[in-house]
């Protein structure tokens, strides 16, 4: 250890102390008349009564959620590109009937109505799994082995259908890009278990970065502690992490870099942010061990490395994700989102071999996570999701490929708080519109923070002159009929 | 010339009138024109969609009018539409004309005010009410007189006498000023961004003359390195990037940098606020270039300006359909408008887009009045014309022409050739065993005569190519033509339901009530509509209420850390009170004074007691204002992220100093960093480097650079280990580390220093002043023990390498990149 261990954590000074929402009202109540006053507020002037929620200082120390969590940490596979519902989890045999038929009014490629296509039923058998009957695609074998884990909802729908727009509104709540991402909600509503690693990570794939790059994962305007740190799967897995040159020689720089800001500290004592410098060079140091054993799969056995099929030449990079996301989600790492690079399920064209090559590059070390999971007790009360942006049309676009589609899409949760065996909503006949218990992403967003134990309309940050949430003002509901 | 008036400035006063004319015996509207009006032109004008856009079934919608302006003013008839069409007997159109005495009872109503007993029908606007329009920061500052205080001695400046009067209201006073090492290395960054050289602060021990600070502040503002300094603040507020960002592609903007270039030339240039300011809003229209052939340099520099207002996320492209093509355009031009109403009025305008503002008097009309300033050059339902071809060419028509005649027949080579290329590619993947994967060098090393044929090719095209004349081009706003379409107010903030239409014009409660607000009718055929034009007179004018306030109070925050109004974006109602309001008023009032001179203004501000003073706390100010609010220290303060860097670059004697044009590339290292091409040896300062929005630059963004969405308006510090990563074990400092150690030995060498000396001389580099004993210990054992970590390297290597580490140690120390 660099210097001694001290219970100090990271730090955020803001720049000025802003305003208590309390003195806001205050004095707007003083400038103008009572009528004027509750014309102005509307019905926002119950807030008025709630408690100053800005610190001086934010931190990832742990903090109480709102009510007992059932989940206390989470995984999020995110599925970039827009995953098929109806070649993965939403059988349609009416689509497959009317195949090379023209959809009906109102059934159009919502992406570029000129483009849409004749319908186009799966080329993928579906079949029952579990005691629960869950019927999934030949194209998930590994996921198949869990249905009675999971529960799929089958009729979500987003706001948009770009990429960007939607990738925004699933990770931060609007289709509008600059906000927090929702590991960053969660790392500021719940802190972080283990001090020495950072509440929320990026587990990227080393080929590259995903669609949207570092947003995926941005702090928006939270302050910095609360971004995703992006790690790989192999080579560098943290940027900086290795010293330049021997460690005994980093150590020498470290104790004198010490010794000098000590110094400075005794002539400024009155500065607190000087203190959570010096404090953020010795986070740094025991960061540098715990992310290195964290981060070393060697450390695991042969069996576990062929479960998540590390070696494999086609599974092998989302195998060592998964392994590293349970790795950290093991030492209290609160929020791990994997990611894929580019969009692989985005099938414009030959849709048939887009999926078979992503699934297969897939679903074994998802499998495998949940089953490695469940076989440490973790699974209990950690929340693994497995989501995309959107889904994909039903018919065709051109000869042989999906376009993108925001009406009706699929997505699961497993683990802490969820009830597995669940296959909750349901789209039409053609997997076209969510028509039953329609879920939006604002009320998937709610039903995720409930799960964490905590309340999506109070976890506020106080951003200019908003309290900001990630629901926005969207009137969301948490799904409850998949809750354990 | 006709005039255009805004429609709600006149409701508004027409409004204030009819409160106070309601308590006599006037006709109401319900006993008197009402039910005139329902009889004789309700037929047409009424309902949700009325002829001419014209509801008179209330006094509201009279007021509001229709496509033709307000139908009444209230307490004028002659002035009032309403009885002019009638009385001409324009209206009704082919029915009985309306009789004198009905036209008298309209004249009578009006002239009474146009009351209405139904109170409910009268719409409250917001920004008209007394209340709202009092609001402090809505009034013209006015000049306060200077304060009496106690400790007279200590005043320099007027502006000492304001700060003063507030601490003596807290049994507070100045601290004392700081030493001369302190207040130099200050000034330097404040001005210059960069750590003084050992010869600099020489030279200022030196100067024993009584005005060594003055000339010491002057010579920093005539330095080339205070427009590269402050660039940077303005440039964030500006919303700078190199590329368009929204889609994942973020393409690279390639002409962007001539708009930075332009902001660090007239801050360098001391160019008068009110003038930087109508050339970034209306450049195009103050210039007339469509009125030149070639373009004068004075012109190039307007148009270079108005990139102020292409700084917003713009991301059409030529396929786009149209409606996509509007749905990113609105985005774009939703930002523009934020980006001028938060960085130059202070006002959270943005919160009104949607529906009128929760906390303000800001209405959703005062937002697309606002936004119709620049509906003449962003045209969401207008032809696509993707946003690279958005720009206007340095060129004479004839140049055009002639680059034009002369590229048109290449282009089509250009193509075949390029498509041969890749042809030619794909038939020698197939050929080779890895396919598809094979990369071009495996192609060049198993097929000879692949190489040979790609070479010429690449020769041939390289030819063709340069035969393509490129003409610059500056990526400027401006009109597309002179009748931009109309702006209407979209509900709930979406341009797919449109509503209302407004004519453009600024926030009511900022309307003078005096000098109401006028965009001149443009003239047949003209050019341009001069509503920007119109607008940057209007923020110019000496009694706008916010422009210079706003300026000011960036500056004090800059130098500060703190602004008088600590909400820098935010000066409405919900925004922070100022902390010593005559003390803002004297500093915008003086700087209008002094033609807004904006290096006048920092000589102001730094030559004062309240900036010279020392950074050390006391226990009665931590005591009465622990928050150093009312300045009885000088605030320490840490670099921002591009100072940081810069200053490293220049203690290691690696920064290149080399000024303007196109951004310095970045790369993405295996490791995910994103660094600056030259990062590790050479380095170019960091205003030069690229702002990518889907790409930051790692280093910077540690230290919270902003990534730019929209613009930022107020950096935030933060303390995190990646920045503490970043100096302890990044390729860019340990490179840097190095290359300081190596100067300080070469130094050492050529002046002949002990170790003592040489240390000394690192630690000025760095830090300005010299270590004190302890420290000269400390480093020198440092140097002992550290050596044995590089026992196995040849002497002289080991000397470089045990330096090394001491300067990194410096350079990441807390005392490096903090300001006292």
């Amino acid at each position: 250890m660099p210097f001694g261990l001290r219970p100090d954590h990271l730090r955020f000074t803001p720049i000025r102390r802003l305003l208590s929402r309390r003195d806001l009202f205050h004095r707007i109540s003083m400038g103008i008349g009572g009528m004027a006053l509750a014309e102005l507020m509307g019905p926002d002037v119950a807030a008025a009564s709630l408690p100053e929620r800005r610190p001086a200082q934010y931190d990832v120390l742990p903090k109480k959620p709102h009510f007992p969590a059932k989940a206390k940490r989470v995984i999020l596979l995110f599925q970039n590109g827009g995953p098929s519902q109806v070649d993965l989890f939403d059988p349609k045999p009416e689509l497959s009937k009317r195949e090379g038929q023209k959809p009906g009014a109102g059934y159009v490629n919502d992406v570029d109505a000129k483009k849409t296509g004749t319908w186009m039923g799966t080329p993928f058998r579906f079949a029952r799994h579990g005691q629960s009957g869950m019927e999934l695609s030949e194209l998930l074998p590994g996921l198949a082995r869990h249905a009675d884990d999971i529960a799929l909802i089958r009729s979500m729908v987003s706001d948009h259908s770009n990429h960007e727009q939607a990738i925004w509104n699933f990770n931060t709540g609007l289709i509008m890009p600059g906000r927090p991402s929702l590991g960053s909600w969660v790392a500021y509503g719940l802190g972080t278990e283990n001090q020495n690693l950072p509440a929320f990570v990026a587990i990227l794939n080393p080929t590259g970065l995903p669609v949207d790059g570092a947003r995926n994962y941005s702090n928006g305007w939270m302050p910095a502690v609360y971004q995703g740190l992006p790690m790989r799967a192999e080579g560098t897995p943290v940027l900086n992490l290795e010293p330049q040159g021997s460690a005994a020689a980093a150590k020498g720089r470290l104790d004198l870099l010490e010794t000098l800001n000590r110094e400075h500290l005794h002539r400024h004592s009155d500065q607190l942010d000087l203190e959570a410098r010096i404090a953020s060079f010795e986070l740094a140091a025991r960061m540098q061990l715990a992310a290195t054993d964290a981060l070393d799969l060697a450390r695991e056995s042969r069996q576990t490395h062929a479960m998540y099929e590390t070696g494999d030449p086609e599974s092998g990079i989302h195998g060592r994700q998964c392994l590293l996301a349970r790795r950290l989600i093991e030492r209290g790492v609160r929020f791990v989102q994997v990611l894929h690079n580019g969009q692989p399920w985005d099938t414009h064209t030959n849709n048939e071999k887009g999926n078979r090559e992503i699934c297969r590059k897939t679903d074994g070390p998802t499998a495998a996570l949940l089953a490695d999971l469940k076989q440490r007790g973790l699974l209990t009360d950690t929340l693994v999701i497995w989501a995309g942006e959107f889904g994909r049309t039903p018919m065709a676009e051109g000869k042989d490929g999906r376009d993108h589609h925001k009406f009706g899409f699929s997505l699961w949760l497993a683990g802490g708080g969820i009830k597995g065996g669940v296959t909750y909503g349901a789209t039409d006949d053609f997997g076209y519109h969510a028509v039953e218990n329609i879920v939006t992403v604002a009320d998937f967003h709610a039903t995720i923070l409930h799960v964490l134990g905590l309340d999506h309309e109070r976890l506020i940050f106080r951003h200019d002159t908003r309290d900001e949430k990630l629901t926005d003002v969207h009137k969301a509901k948490v799904v409850s009929s998949i809750l354990a | 010339m006709l005039r255009v008036r805004p429609q709600n400035f006149l409701v508004g006063v027409a409004w204030l009138v009819s409160v106070a004319a309601a308590s006599g015996e006037a006709p109401q509207f319900e006993e008197s024109a009402g039910p005139l009006l329902e009889a004789r032109c309700a037929k047409c004008h009424s309902g949700s969609a009325p002829q001419a856009g014209l509801n008179v079934t209330s006094r509201t919608t009279l007021l509001k009018g229709g496509n033709s302006g307000p139908a009444i003013v209230a307490g004028a008839p002659d002035g009032s539409l309403l009885v002019k069409r009638v009385s001409q007997g324009e209206m009704p159109p082919g029915g009985p004309k309306l009789s004198d005495a009905e036209i008298a009872i309209l004249r009578s109503w009006i002239a009474a005010g146009a009351p209405a007993r139904n109170e409910a029908l009268v719409e409250h606007i917001p920004g008209t009410a007394p209340a709202e329009r009092a609001h402090w920061a809505f009034q013209t500052p006015r000049r306060p007189a200077m304060p009496a205080v106690k400790a007279a001695a200590r005043v320099r400046s007027p502006l000492d006498a304001f700060v003063l009067a507030e601490l003596e209201k807290r049994n507070l006073g100045f601290s004392p000023d700081a030493d001369k090492i302190t207040l130099l290395r200050r000034a330097w960054f404040d001005l210059a961004g960069l750590p003084p050289p050992p010869e600099e602060v020489d030279r200022f021990l030196a100067d024993t003359s009584p005005n060594a600070y003055e000339k010491l502040v002057d010579r920093l503002l005539a330095s080339p390195r205070y427009g590269e300094r402050w660039a940077r603040h303005w440039l964030d507020l500006a919303g700078y990037a190199d590329s368009e960002g929204v889609l994942a592609a973020d393409v690279i903007r390639p002409n962007a940098w001539r708009y930075r270039d332009y902001v660090i030339r007239a801050l360098n240039a001391d160019k008068p606020y009110d003038r930087f300011l109508t050339e970034q809003i209306a450049g195009d229209e103050a210039s007339r270039y469509f009125d030149q052939d070639r373009l004068t340099p004075s012109t190039i520099e307007a148009l270079e300006a108005t990139g102020f207002l292409r700084t917003a996320v713009d991301a059409t492209r030529e396929d786009f359909l149209p409606e996509a093509f509007a749905e990113y355009t609105w985005r774009t031009a939703f930002d523009t408008e934020q980006i001028v109403a938060s960085s130059v009025l202070g006002l959270t305008l943005q919160c009104a887009r949607c529906h009128d503002h929760k906390y303000e008097p800001l209405s959703q009309k005062d937002y697309y009045r606002f936004l119709a300033f620049f509906a003449g050059g962003i045209r969401p339902n207008g032809a696509v014309l993707p946003t690279y071809k958005r720009q206007i060419a340095l060129a004479t028509a004839r140049e055009k022409k002639a680059a034009e005649e002369n590229n048109g027949p290449v282009e089509p080579v250009i193509k075949a050739l390029r498509q041969l290329q890749a042809a030619r590619l794909a038939e020698y993947r197939a050929r080779h065993p890895k396919k598809d994967r094979a990369t071009e060098a495996e192609l060049r090393e198993m097929f000879p005569d692949y190489a040979a044929k790609a070479d010429a090719l690449a020769e041939e095209l390289r030819q063709e190519e340069a035969k393509i004349i490129q003409l610059p081009e500056i990526r400027a706003f401006y009109d597309l033509d002179g009748t931009p379409p109309a702006t209407h107010v979209f509900r709930r903030g979406d341009p797919k339901h449109p509503e209302e239409e407004v004519a453009p014009g600024v926030p009511v409660v900022l309307d003078a009530l005096d000098r109401p607000f006028e965009v001149a009718r443009p003239a047949e055929g003209a050019k341009t509509s001069g509503r920007r034009l119109a607008l940057a007179e209007w923020l110019t004018r000496p009694d706008n209420p916010l422009t210079a306030r706003v300026f000011v109070n960036r500056v004090w925050a800059e130098h500060f850390g703190t602004g008088i109004v600590p909400s820098l974006d935010n000066f409405g109602r919900s925004g922070a009170p100022p902390t010593n309001q005559p003390l803002l008023d004297w500093l915008a009032t003086e700087f209008v004074r002094q033609g807004w001179s904006i290096k006048n203004l920092h000589r102001l501000i730094m030559t004062s007691t309240v900036y010279r003073q020392s950074s050390r706390a006391n226990d009665a100010g931590l005591q009465a204002d622990p928050d150093d609010r009312l300045l009885w220290r000088m605030p320490p303060r840490r670099l921002e992220a591009e100072i940081i860097r810069d200053a490293i670059l220049e203690t290691a004697g690696s920064l290149d100093f080399t000024m303007y044009g196109p951004p310095v590339a970045a790369h993405t290292k295996p490791s995910g960093e994103v660094a600056p091409e030259d990062d590790n040896c050479q380095g170019r300062r960091s205003i030069y480097q690229i702002v990518r929005r889907s790409a930051p630059q790692s280093f910077l963004n540690a230290f919270d650079a902003p990534i730019m969405e929209t613009n930022c308006t107020r950096r935030t510090v933060s303390t995190t280990a990646t920045q503490a990563l970043a100096l302890m074990n990044s390729e860019f400092v340990a490179a840097q580390a190095e290359h300081f150690a190596r100067r300080v030995l070469r130094h050492a060498r050529t002046a002949k220093l002990s170790e003592a000396g040489t240390i000394e001389y690192a630690f000025r580099l760095a830090l300005a002043r010299r270590p004190d004993a302890a420290e000269a210990e400390t480093l020198t054992r440092f140097l002992r023990t550290q050596a044995g970590h590089y026992t196995k390297l040849p002497a002289d290597e080991q000397r470089v390498r045990v330096y090394a580490d001491l300067c990194q140690a410096l350079v990441s120390s807390n005392e490096f990149i903090y300001v006292d």
